[in-house]
């Protein structure tokens, strides 16, 4: 039981230190390292993976600039083993934390702006007023989609992080309301936490590939 | 040596393709061969050098390296001599018995997941251990 609903996220470990931070690098035991010539299943499933993703992303960057796929992929996987490492437990979610999430997008959509308003500053204002606008609407439409460019990187790192924190924080208080409960509700609630385990773990899944697919899709604005 | 270097004793015309799962310095002497003489020696004999260390915890063990083999479809390169060292830790000679062989399963994962969730119960247990005594929540 807890003294608050949120301490399933709190970063301090013992020792008064945010040891639970340590999480962020888990990841980076999962990913298969290529030893021999012939890659062995897991590094086959993980060449899959990240092929699948580079075609993805690739007919949404364009074919210029080649290389930047490996920045999003590389971003997915960050994001996918946080989020799927968090579900297991005692295992802290970092990207539930919007110190995590939005100091990967904030500098992102920063670096995008930049570029965008330094190298195309037509292109960019050209942006703000969608094709086809009414000519009444086109001030309103600026106002709009300038808005709609400032908030993107809180969306992005709030959509996340709330995301994480809907899913554990249900998962938790059903979970904790299991000692009140007679046998066969218990056993309800059991199946119940296990079908939201697998719902968790899709979640997991689609916000890391919606965060990556939308920093791809924010980059191939800005030129 | 700088960080990222071969081993001293490592010599590419000699031993062939670098093998991190490999102990290129002077073969160990089993405990029972060691006179009574040699046994201060014995104790200290290991390189205290920070990569060292990293490298010993590293490596792996010969005959679990044969284990591996077999289980592998491949021919590893090369056969693997007696120079090799027991480690604690053994990185290579757990990513050669359940990560690399060809037709690995999904054991390793099981592994760092348990490992990963023991790791963080123990460095949050002062915190953990107190939620049996919440009275109102």
């Amino acid at each position: 039981m807890m003294t608050n609903l949120f301490s399933s996220f709190d970063p301090t470990a013992s020792f008064n230190m945010s040891l639970n931070w340590l999480s962020i690098f888990l990841g980076l035991f999962f990913i298969p390292p290529a030893y021999w010539l012939i890659p062995s299943r897991h590094l086959w499933l993980w060449y899959k993976i990240i092929i699948t993703l580079h075609y993805e992303f690739k007919t949404l960057i364009g074919n210029e600039k080649k290389g930047s796929t490996l920045m999003m992929i590389s971003l997915f996987s960050m994001i996918m083993f946080n989020n799927i490492l968090g579900l297991c437990p005692y295992i802290f979610t970092s990207t539930s934390h919007l110190v995590m999430t939005l100091s990967l997008a904030l500098p992102m959509w920063f670096s995008f702006m930049i570029y965008g308003w330094l190298n195309n500053s037509t292109h960019m204002f050209a942006h703000l007023v969608p094709q086809g606008t009414p000519n009444i609407l086109m001030p309103f439409m600026v106002i709009i989609e300038t808005i709609s460019n400032i908030i993107r990187p809180g969306t992005l790192a709030i959509r996340l992080a709330a995301n994480m924190i809907a899913g554990h924080l249900l998962m938790t208080l059903l979970g904790n309301t299991g000692p009140n409960l007679t046998l066969i509700v218990l056993n309800i609630l059991l199946i119940l936490q296990i079908l939201l385990l697998i719902l968790e773990s899709a979640v997991a899944i689609i916000q890391s590939y919606v965060f990556a697919i939308l920093s791809t899709l924010y980059s191939s604005e800005i030129h | 040596m700088a960080i990222g270097d071969y081993p001293a004793e490592y010599n590419a015309k000699v031993h062939g393709p670098y093998d991190p799962a490999r102990f290129y310095g002077k073969p160990d002497t089993p405990f029972g061969q060691v006179r009574l003489g040699e046994i201060g020696s014995w104790l200290s004999r290991r390189n205290k050098h920070p990569s060292a260390v990293a490298g010993a915890i590293s490596r792996g063990n010969m005959s679990i390296m044969k284990y591996a083999k077999r289980r592998s479809d491949l021919n590893c390169v090369g056969d693997y001599p007696a120079e090799y060292e027991n480690s604690i830790l053994a990185w290579w000679r757990w990513q050669h018995k359940y990560v690399q062989p060809k037709r690995a399963g999904i054991a390793p994962f099981f592994q760092l997941v348990t490992g990963a969730m023991v790791f963080f119960y123990v460095i949050n247990y002062a915190k953990l251990s107190k939620h049996k005594n919440y009275k109102y929540h």
